[in-house]
């Protein structure tokens, strides 16, 4: 088992962290498309009152356009500074001992997630469509025991596949561990496994 | 004619509070030995050259000019 460096908050000192995991970059790619957008919409506006309206960049007009450019900028630095928090902070953390959803919808608006390996029931990968299949991302499910917490879901992660055997893995560890402890001899486990899509 | 720098310094408070928010979060529920820390150091240099750049120009223009409502016609 591989011992990540990174810590997140709440972790605790046994626990090891094994995979963690983003939205593929490629949902973040709308986001950079709009700044670039935004951005763009400046110059065009600059080139369209050189051409049509010179008189305004000059005079207190022109004072006037600096400072809005200067707004303007540091909103959309922002804007895009926010995206990327949102995007970046989304993440879906695979430990020796549970899993962790932390979903970062918007600035002030976030929920973290757990589910214990030993709930595993089943987990299933996904992947769908021309684009997620080319560029290798899709969806795990992980099912649980428990009523509480229901299906755990990754959505839009980078080698789902690769992340379904690696939380299957764990959680048939887990069991087995639990099963020893129990006095059970049998290594038999109840945790499936399945796949839907392009291997 | 200072308004629109009151207007500016105004949208520069509002938009202070909203990096310090931003930042705030980054640090706090970011992990250590990611890019979190180098985002956040280029967020705030580019938002300071910006915010430098236009105090500069502030305190290097005068602002006791009138608005000239001709060039649109009027």
């Amino acid at each position: 088992m591989i011992k990540l460096e990174r810590r997140f908050p709440g972790q605790r000192d046994e626990e090891v962290t094994v995979l963690l995991a983003r939205v593929h970059w490629f949902r973040f790619l709308g986001h950079i498309f709009l700044t670039l957008l935004l951005a763009i919409i400046w110059f065009v506006a600059l080139f369209l009152l050189q051409a049509y309206l010179s008189a305004f960049l000059t005079g207190m007009w022109g004072q006037v356009f600096v400072l809005f450019s200067g707004a303007y900028f540091l909103f959309v630095l922002l804007f895009l500074f926010i995206g990327w928090l949102n995007y970046y902070l989304d993440v879906w953390i695979v430990t020796n001992e549970r899993l962790i959803d932390i979903d970062q919808k918007s600035l002030f608006d976030r929920s973290v997630s757990q589910l214990s390996l030993r709930k595993i029931q089943n987990v299933r990968a996904e992947v769908k469509g021309i684009l997620p299949t080319l560029l290798r991302f899709g969806d795990v499910d992980v099912e649980s025991a428990g009523a509480d917490v229901g299906r755990f879901s990754f959505r839009s992660i980078p080698k789902p596949f690769e992340v379904e055997r690696k939380v299957l893995r764990l959680a048939q560890h887990v069991s087995e561990q639990v099963g020893e402890k129990e006095g059970v001899g049998t290594k038999s486990s109840a945790v499936h496994g399945g796949r839907n899509g392009l291997g | 004619m200072i308004i629109p720098v009151i207007i500016y310094i105004l949208f520069l408070i509002v938009y202070i509070v909203f990096a310090l928010f931003a930042v705030y979060h980054v640090r706090r529920f970011g992990f250590i030995g990611d890019a979190t820390r180098y985002v956040t150091i280029i967020f705030v240099i580019l938002s300071l050259a910006i915010i430098i750049f236009t105090a500069f120009y502030i305190f290097s223009v005068g602002w006791d000019q009138s608005f000239d409502f001709s060039i649109f016609g009027f």
